[in-house]
């Protein structure tokens, strides 16, 4: 079950990122540089990653 | 008009009447369909439809001029020279020479007329003139065009006795097989700069697109707002994958 929810958040990471990703390149066109762009791209996908799997909601234990 | 002038003009009337039909047919006027430079002798070969031969291909120089037609199922080949002209026309059943050598019709059924023909051309500065003219061309083993050029010089070679034709027909063979085998067939190697400039490219056109798509669309039209959004979503996550994919490490 729990890898289960890991793999879950890692699909919904990188749907995020996907769809960001095109906003953020013309926003900040910086992103579109391959020197920082990818960079850019995976930290996102690692933040995206962490604040799921903080703010995941968890059973309590009675 | 008296009557001898009337039968007279009517006779000229019916005459031009029944020769007009027949006219358009014959005359109609060949079409360029390609004109290419050969790059190694610098001559240019021009291909025709239409007109009198199915097909017709010309080139030259001021030594001599090759036509080569197909009329009907026969290979018809002109040569003209400043003292000769030539028309060998070569069917399944027989060759014939026609022009200031005379003519001579060759053929199984009639022994020695071969030898004849074979002689004639041999004689001939035309044909000779025409033989090494094909032979300084070279349009590449791909060229359909090459290759019906070489099929002229060999049937010359061939009719003059000469068995060098089937050696270079054998040649332009193997060399149309390597052309064949040498085709590169892999995929371009990518390096991971690449990737992402290919990945950027396809990110913001797929922005724009949303913006073009989202650009006329009223705030309550829900439907046609979803839509623009689907299609931005699987496209930048299509391309997203793309991506990873490509900078994947592969074995």
């Amino acid at each position: 079950m729990r890898a289960a929810i890991v793999v879950l958040q890692i699909l919904i990471s990188f749907v995020l990122v996907a769809v960001t990703m095109p906003a953020l390149m013309i926003f900040v066109p910086a992103a579109q540089d391959s020197a920082l762009g990818p960079g850019l791209a995976f930290g996102l996908l690692v933040g995206v990653f962490i604040i799921l799997r903080v703010l995941w909601p968890r059973r309590r234990t009675p | 008009m008296n009557v001898p002038t009337l039968m007279i003009a009517l006779q000229c009337g019916f005459a031009g009447g029944v020769s007009v039909p027949a006219s358009p047919a014959s005359s109609a006027a060949p079409t360029l369909v390609q004109q290419i430079k050969d790059p190694s002798s610098g001559l240019e070969v021009r291909v025709f439809v239409g007109g009198k031969a199915d097909v017709s291909i010309e080139v030259g120089d001021r030594s001599v001029q090759i036509q080569k037609q197909l009329v009907r199922g026969a290979a018809v080949t002109h040569l003209t020279t400043s003292t000769e002209r030539l028309t060998l026309t070569v069917t399944g059943r027989q060759a014939t020479l026609d022009g200031t050598l005379g003519r001579v019709v060759a053929s199984s059924a009639q022994p020695g007329s071969r030898e004849a023909l074979r002689s004639r051309l041999k004689r001939s500065s035309a044909v000779n003139r025409a033989i090494a003219l094909l032979g300084r061309l070279d349009l590449g083993p791909r060229s359909p065009l090459g290759h019906a050029l070489l099929a002229t010089r060999v049937m010359l070679l061939t009719e003059t006795g000469d068995e060098r034709g089937a050696g270079e027909m054998s040649r332009w063979v193997q060399n149309a097989q390597q052309a064949l085998a040498v085709t590169p067939v892999a995929y371009q190697q990518m390096l991971p700069g690449d990737c992402w400039n290919e990945y950027a490219k396809e990110a913001i056109a797929t922005w724009k697109e949303l913006e073009d798509c989202l650009r006329d669309v009223k705030w309550y039209e829900i439907l046609e707002e979803l839509a623009c959004g689907t299609i931005y979503d699987l496209r930048a996550i299509g391309a997203f994958s793309w991506y990873l994919k490509c900078t994947a490490i592969r074995s």
